[in-house]
């Protein structure tokens, strides 16, 4: 999907983002291409087996140092 | 002693010395601080030189280790602190115009470390703007230069750091590395560099920072003083709640032993791609003599590094949040390619967002299954050669390339560094050798969560017979 400098400040003025400039708009668009590019690319990838990374031990927060 | 010998010293070397009382912390201070005053109008390494502080606090250690207060291997040793370390009282500007007169009123938790180990702060150290970037380009306080060759980068963001311990300033610099910014710097100036495991070190005071990722490391002359600076960082910390409560080992218990039965995996794909020529064999040369020591070399491969652009978008996201209101209120402040970075970062759907939180985890999954069949994973730690200040382009092996920031390609200063922060597992560069030009490579060992002594013990191993022997830049001399 081509990202376009009008779908960014869509965006900006529909979801309250950070105000840009005609200029910063026009730089952010190759780099949020690259966003959606890779994006695109994780489709293919089932990723619902992928279990949470987050664990909390019993001693956690406990001073050993 | 010279002054020029007692700069020349590593910090093992220099620590008898000092405990015996045959050197004292204020000569070894004020050969410091005119290696310093000499070589600040070249390498531009330091923001903030703190000469007078530094003296005051090697009289007070030489007084103390005059009765007999002798507090280990870092007691009156000068080293550098990066400028986005919070240090009580003094400026800490990240390296931005921003935050050019923020004077924090706490330390951060490794600068009271170092403080109670007895080492002397030289100075606050140059680094690129926010820490966000690899070249160490500062456009507010202007950009380091390499000790190796003046024209080109020191790497970054701990640029200034690593530019001090290389040209024998400081013994030791304190970096962080949110994507390789204290092993790019450590590999390109030809130092030790060391990102511990994510959790090991308390990442409290460092400022403007990412939750996913950051760290702090040592940058030194030798794998021995890297092992004595983490053996001071490591540990719990309660105010810290990234840290682990594990037992801090001793880093150098097994520096002597031989790395017969260790296991080096060596990639087969992602990290050797783009690799300049020279730096490919500086490292397969290296790999090759750690299997003449007797370690077991073989192949692996990470099929899910080909998602790791993703992984790199969702950092940029996790740094724009630590920016929003400093680019709402001071958006002038800010250079316009870092303005630009970071305002495109807001635009990272919470989708892909939580997409990229799944591919980290991927990686993390495959690394893990990895390290079960090796002990250690050895790569380059950068791909090509530091290019000169100012270019927009690289060269490998004599092809003319772009260079992109993160988040824009995959040619970027930290592709071999950042994997080993979104996994969070230990990682070490060695110096391994010059290039025809005469600058350093490094080589990059990874290891599994926590074990750091068995990262030190390879590299330390592998020093030995490197042919490196503690080489300097010239302009040290």
């Amino acid at each position: 999907m081509p990202v376009t400098k009008e779908m960014l400040r869509a965006m900006l003025e529909s979801l309250g983002g950070l105000n840009m400039t005609d200029e910063e708009l026009e730089k952010a668009v190759p780099q949020v291409q690259i966003y959606a590019d890779q994006s695109a690319k994780l489709q293919a990838l089932d990723l619902s087996k992928v279990y949470s990374g987050r664990l909390l031990h019993p001693d956690d927060g406990a001073s050993k140092s | 002693m010279s002054t020029d010998s007692l700069n020349h010293l590593s910090i093992t070397e220099l620590a008898p010395l000092i405990q015996s009382r045959e050197v004292s912390p204020v000569e070894v201070v004020d050969a410091a601080l005119a290696q310093a005053e000499r070589l600040q109008p070249v390498l531009n390494s330091f923001i903030t030189l703190l000469a007078d502080d530094a003296r005051r606090d090697a009289k007070e250690r030489e007084k103390a280790i005059k009765v007999g207060e002798y507090r280990g291997p870092l007691d009156g040793i000068p080293i550098g602190i990066k400028d986005n370390l919070a240090t009580k009282g003094i400026r800490t500007t990240v390296g931005s115009k921003v935050l050019r007169d923020y004077v924090p009123q706490d330390d951060a938790a490794a600068v009271t470390a170092c403080k109670q180990a007895g080492a002397i702060i030289i100075g606050k150290e140059n680094l690129h703007e926010f820490a966000a970037g690899g070249t160490s380009e500062n456009p507010h306080y202007g950009a380091v230069h390499n000790p190796w060759d003046v024209e080109r980068i020191p790497g970054g963001s701990s640029g200034g750091g690593a530019a001090n311990v290389a040209a024998r300033v400081t013994h030791a610099s304190l970096g962080t590395d949110l994507a390789g910014s204290v092993r790019i710097p450590a590999s390109y100036c030809g130092l030790v560099g060391l990102k511990p495991t994510f959790g090991r070190v308390s990442q409290r005071g460092i400022q403007v920072t990412s939750h996913n990722g950051d760290h702090i490391g040592p940058m030194t002359r030798s794998v021995a003083d890297c092992a004595v600076m983490l053996q001071i960082l490591a540990g719990n910390d309660p105010a810290d709640p990234s840290t682990v409560p594990i037992d801090v080992p001793d880093y150098t218990s097994r520096f002597g032993e031989p790395i017969a039965n260790i296991r080096i995996g060596v990639p087969t794909n992602y990290y050797f791609d783009l690799v300049d020529a020279e730096v490919d064999a500086a490292v397969r040369k290296a790999i090759a003599s750690l299997g003449e020591m007797g370690a077991h070399v073989s192949d692996v491969e990470f099929s899910t590094l080909k998602y790791m652009e993703l992984v790199r978008a969702g950092t940029g996201a996790d740094s724009f949040i630590a920016h929003e209101q400093m680019l709402k209120d001071h958006r002038e402040d800010y250079s316009p390619e870092l303005a630009s970075r970071m305002l495109a970062s807001q635009f990272s759907l919470g989708r892909d967002y939580a997409k990229a939180l799944k591919v980290q985890r991927l990686i993390e999954d495959e690394f893990a299954q990895v390290l079960q069949d090796v002990d250690i994973i050895a790569t380059p730690t950068m791909a090509f050669s530091p290019r000169r200040i100012g270019e927009e382009t690289t060269m490998i092996s004599g092809k003319e390339h772009p260079l992109r920031v993160s988040g824009a390609g995959d040619l970027y200063l930290g592709h071999n560094t950042h994997v080993s922060n979104a996994t969070g597992l230990p990682t070490i560069t060695v110096p391994c050798g010059l290039t025809s030009e005469g600058l350093p490579v490094g080589l990059q060992l990874i290891g599994r969560p926590f074990e750091e002594a068995l990262l030190l013990q390879a590299a330390a191993q592998y020093e030995k017979i490197s042919g490196w022997d503690n080489a300097s830049p010239e302009l040290a001399n």
